[in-house]
């Protein structure tokens, strides 16, 4: 167990900056995973805290030692890597107990480890199997055993639920955050799933283009993104952001747009002015209700889509060129009709707003 | 593919000793050779193992660019070469069409197929010359057993028949070659295209000449060029069977420049000569590599 | 008339005769194909159990002769010295090809795992070496060798093998790493091992089939060898198989059923790697090449 750091990390290569300079601080015990689009550079980072990329500029610390410099095997990391890795000419046994007969561990103590981790990944029978005799799920957990058995500093999973199928993925993903938690072993955690990330993650770092966008608590990221690519990567749906700006209507302010005719919340008034002429302005799709008389008033458009999910709904609403989409419960099935016009109310205090220039998050009030 | 990029000491001394032999090997057994080679060219050295006091000179290169035995070599090599192409690929293209089908004891038709590829090429050579034995061989039995044929070539003593005989010999060994390499691109060719075709209405023939064909066209060219490589540097079936004879009629250009050197030793203008066939073999041998390089970019 | 059902129109007719067709000519083609390649075989092998009496006789008999005898194999061994050539040859081979595959196998794993400048040219260059026609390095290399004092010997011509087979080696055996995943051997690193360890933990042991395959290939294109064999050793001590074979056909009257006893001989272990090795040596020769 130990904590880690990143200072300003950054890799190159000769075509293209893959990390870009970041920090990220990884308290003991915490899960945190690293989550983004494929080439964003989470992998990249993974590897270079486990050693298996050279750190163009910056430092990486485990613990109170810093790493830059040291191979792989001195850093006291364990990594389950998206294919497993398994070794395919050793049986289960071998796999599990390969890094502990690398340390000399006595054959007693080992016999014992590797049957206690089998026992709590239900591994036990196949000790004498070859990887390729198991299945995708069977060699998943092989992998996690691996990493377990030695109680390292460090936890390092790239993307370990790919390769499975999507039922036995959400089954996994709470088998790893118990192991996890059981253990107290301190993990970054790779996946391009935000829902995986969502899920599993103490602490959510969003990374773009080599840079991390935001560093939160799953809650905190999904209710106040600090940009336009976050409010838009986590949650399905993503988060509306329609454009609008800013007018006085007989003497209040009101936000105008396609789609968009709301009061302005008094308190996000003279912010917002700042911001500039136009901005964006984002809700959630389950923030909004179908308004009761006055659908000229709130976010309005004509019914374009309908997707009927059973426990909800999910509509998709346009005006002109702008479209936003509302989750409503299967109650109000209906009441919507395919090109009807329809308004929603909205919670004022749910609303967030956005730069259009830099994309990033308005702090209001 | 990722490749090792890691943090570790040993990665930075470890390529520099594990390529070292290589490089050894490559530097003193093919480059130092064919650098003195060069250099022995470019002087008036009549016998091996005399220094390069004489200075440079072209005088090899004119005597033998002027020699008709020369350009004898060069058509022979090329008549060698490319006969040994075309008959390599018809017979490959035969084959590999017939062994991509499904059919009882295809298992064991492919490997008689292949068998000759597996002889050494001293036996192949011996044994072929005692088939072609004109008076005692089974060839000439074979022949005279047809209905139309009352007279049979001397085959190997006669100049009319000897480069035949022999391109026969490079062919029988090298087609194989050809047949594993066309199968596989057979195997490439996706089942959808001839099924999209033949519900198009294309017969068995359009369908070789639209579909086959353009598929095997990148195995086509390497076929070609390994072939055409391999041919202007075969040395056994040529020296064993016929050396260079009758008058010259399948003197070949490696073979001639054996014969320059342990015969005559005109060790200056055997390397000349081999200068010559340096420059085929790189031109032939680029566009080789640049037909493997365009295959990674699919 | 009524069209009976059975009544066969020409528009079935003519697929079913070109079908029928194709399939002769098929089956002509694999029976041409078959004894093209088998023949020369079976009358090496015919010629060489056949008494002496009856190998000079015309029309040859086609089938083994009632009197077939066994004898000439014993005489190659009384008569010649090809126990010693076998002997020359095997030992040759073993050693070009142990070699070729140690440090073919050092680049190989260098040019498949890292990366540095140059990588992709040293792969051409390899591939180029084993593109010239032999006689180019061959002539050179003698005067070198006759000079180094490495003419006539055993020792020296596997030093020229290798000039050829190592880098055939190590383009081999790069296909070989290279599919094998990077994965492992980080994992192995990360589990502790150097990168010393892993070599000969994980890397080797899951390549063993291409260092196999890699080693038997060098073998059999050592014992195949004549040109470098033919102009570096003199001595019949030290000749090799190619040469021992080859020395017959000078004579005046070829004693064709030992020939054809020992080209019998010789080919036994060459054909028999060969086709076991068959499937893989095209994938070396082409993609395997120079596929980063």
């Amino acid at each position: 167990m130990a904590t880690a750091r990143l200072e300003k990390v950054t890799k190159y290569y000769p075509d293209h900056l893959a990390v870009d300079h970041i920090d990220l601080d990884i308290a003991e015990g915490e899960f945190l995973v690293l989550v983004g689009p494929s080439g964003c550079g989470k992998s990249t980072t993974l590897r270079m805290i486990a050693g298996l990329e050279t750190i163009s500029e910056g430092d990486i610390w485990i613990g109170d030692r810093r790493v830059n410099h040291i191979s792989p095997r001195h850093r006291d990391v364990a990594m389950v890597f998206q294919n497993y890795a398994l070794y395919p000419h050793m049986n289960v046994y071998m796999n599990l107990s390969y890094s502990l007969r690398l340390r000399r561990v006595a054959k007693a103590e080992i016999d014992v480890l590797v049957h206690k981790v089998a026992g709590s990944l239900h591994l036990t029978g196949l000790l004498g199997r070859k990887p390729g005799q198991l299945s995708g799920g069977q060699r998943q957990r092989v992998a996690l055993g691996r990493a377990i058995i030695r109680e390292p500093k460090l936890f390092l999973m790239d993307e370990p639920l790919s390769n499975l199928d999507a039922k036995l993925r959400v089954q996994t993903r709470s088998e790893i955050t118990r192991l996890q938690r059981q253990l107290g072993v301190t993990t970054v955690y790779v996946t391009h799933d935000q829902s995986e990330a969502m899920t599993m993650g103490s602490r959510i770092a969003v990374m773009n283009n080599g840079k991390i966008l935001q560093t939160d608590v799953p809650r905190d990221l999904y209710s106040n993104p600090a940009n336009v690519f976050v409010a838009q990567f986590v949650g399905t749906p993503p988060m509306n952001l329609l454009t609008c700006q800013m007018d006085k209507v007989a003497g209040s302010p009101r936000l105008l747009g396609e789609c968009v005719n709301i009061s302005c919340p008094e308190y996000a008034a003279e912010r917002l002015a700042e911001a500039g002429e136009r901005f964006l302005v984002g809700f959630r799709p389950e923030d909004i209700e179908i308004a009761g008389d006055d659908p000229g008033v709130g976010f309005g458009g004509a019914v374009k889509a309908v997707e009927d999910l059973g426990h909800e709904l999910l509509i998709t609403v346009s005006e002109g060129s702008t479209q936003f989409i509302a989750r409503l419960p299967p109650t109000v099935a209906e009441r919507v009709r395919l090109g009807d016009k329809i308004g929603f109310t909205v919670n004022s205090s749910r609303l967030r707003f956005f730069d259009t220039r830099n994309e990033q998050a308005i702090t209001v009030g | 593919m990722r490749l090792v990029d890691h943090a570790d000491r040993q990665d930075r001394w470890l390529p520099a000793i594990m390529l070292g032999p290589v490089l050894v090997c490559i530097l003193l057994l093919v480059i130092a050779p064919l650098a003195w080679g060069l250099r022995i060219s470019l002087t008036d050295s009549r016998m091996i193992g005399l220094g390069f006091k004489d200075g440079l000179t072209f005088k090899n290169y004119l005597s033998v660019l002027s020699d008709p035995d020369t350009w004898n070599a060069v058509w022979v090599t090329i008549v060698f070469s490319g006969g040994t192409v075309l008959g390599s690929v018809l017979l490959g293209i035969a084959a590999a069409l017939v062994l991509d089908r499904e059919f009882w004891g295809r298992g064991i038709v492919r490997v008689l197929v292949i068998l000759p590829w597996a002889v050494p090429h001293v036996v192949a050579a011996l044994v072929w010359q005692w088939m072609y034995n004109p008076d005692f061989g089974v060839l000439n039995y074979g022949l005279l057993l047809l209905p139309w044929i009352d007279a049979t070539p001397k085959w190997l003593s006669d100049p009319d028949y000897a480069l035949l005989a022999i391109v026969l010999v490079n062919v029988w060994k090298t087609y194989p070659f050809a047949v594993l390499l066309l199968l596989a691109g057979l195997q490439t060719i996706s089942d959808d295209l001839y099924e999209a075709s033949a519900i198009d209405g294309a017969g068995p023939v359009r369908r070789f000449f639209d579909i086959t064909l353009p598929g095997l066209r990148r195995v086509l060219a390497i076929v070609v060029l390994l072939l055409l490589i391999w041919s202007f540097g075969n040395f056994v079936f040529i020296f064993l069977m016929t050396q260079g004879g009758p008058a010259g009629a399948t003197n070949a250009l490696v073979v001639h420049i054996y014969f320059e050197t342990f015969r005559f030793f005109r060790a200056g203008s055997a390397f000349a000569m081999g200068s010559l066939l340096l420059v085929m073999s790189i031109i032939l041998t680029s566009i080789y590599i640049m037909i493997l390089r365009s295959q990674e970019d699919d | 008339m009524t069209d009976s059902p059975r009544s066969i129109s020409p528009d079935t007719v003519l697929p079913r005769i070109f079908k029928a067709a194709g399939r002769l000519t098929a089956a002509a083609t694999i029976v041409f194909l078959c004894s093209v390649g088998v023949f020369p075989f079976y009358w090496m092998f015919v010629t060489s159990i056949r008494p002496q009496t009856e190998i000079f006789e015309f029309p040859p008999q086609i089938l083994p002769s009632a009197d077939s005898v066994f004898e000439p194999y014993l005489r190659l061994f009384d008569e010649t010295d090809l126990g010693s050539w076998l002997l020359n040859s095997a030992g040759v081979s073993v050693g070009t090809a142990f070699f070729a595959c140690l440090f073919g196998a050092m680049a190989a794993y260098i040019l498949s795992r890292f990366r540095f400048r140059g990588r992709e040219a040293s792969q051409v260059v390899l591939l180029m070496t084993q593109m010239f026609p032999a006689i180019l390095l061959a002539l050179p290399m003698f005067v070198v060798f006759s000079r180094l004092g490495l003419l006539d010997s055993l020792f020296g011509l596997s030093l020229a093998y290798l000039a050829f087979l190592v880098p055939v080696a190590a383009l081999l055996l790069k296909a070989f790493f290279d599919a094998i995943p990077v994965e492992l051997e980080e994992a192995s690193m990360i589990d502790g091992a150097s990168r010393i360890g892993t070599l000969f933990r994980i890397t080797l042991p899951l390549s063993l089939p291409g260092l196999a395959s890699t080693f038997l290939f060098c073998f059999i294109i050592s014992w195949d060898e004549f040109l470098f064999a033919r102009m570096f050793i003199r001595q019949p001590d030290n000749w090799t198989v190619s040469l021992g074979l080859a020395s017959f056909s000078g004579e005046f009257v070829t004693p064709w059923d030992q020939v054809m006893a020992a080209a019998t001989i010789i080919t036994l272990p060459a054909a028999v790697i060969f086709l076991a090795l068959q499937r893989y040596l095209v994938r070396g020769l082409t993609s395997g090449g120079v596929k980063g």
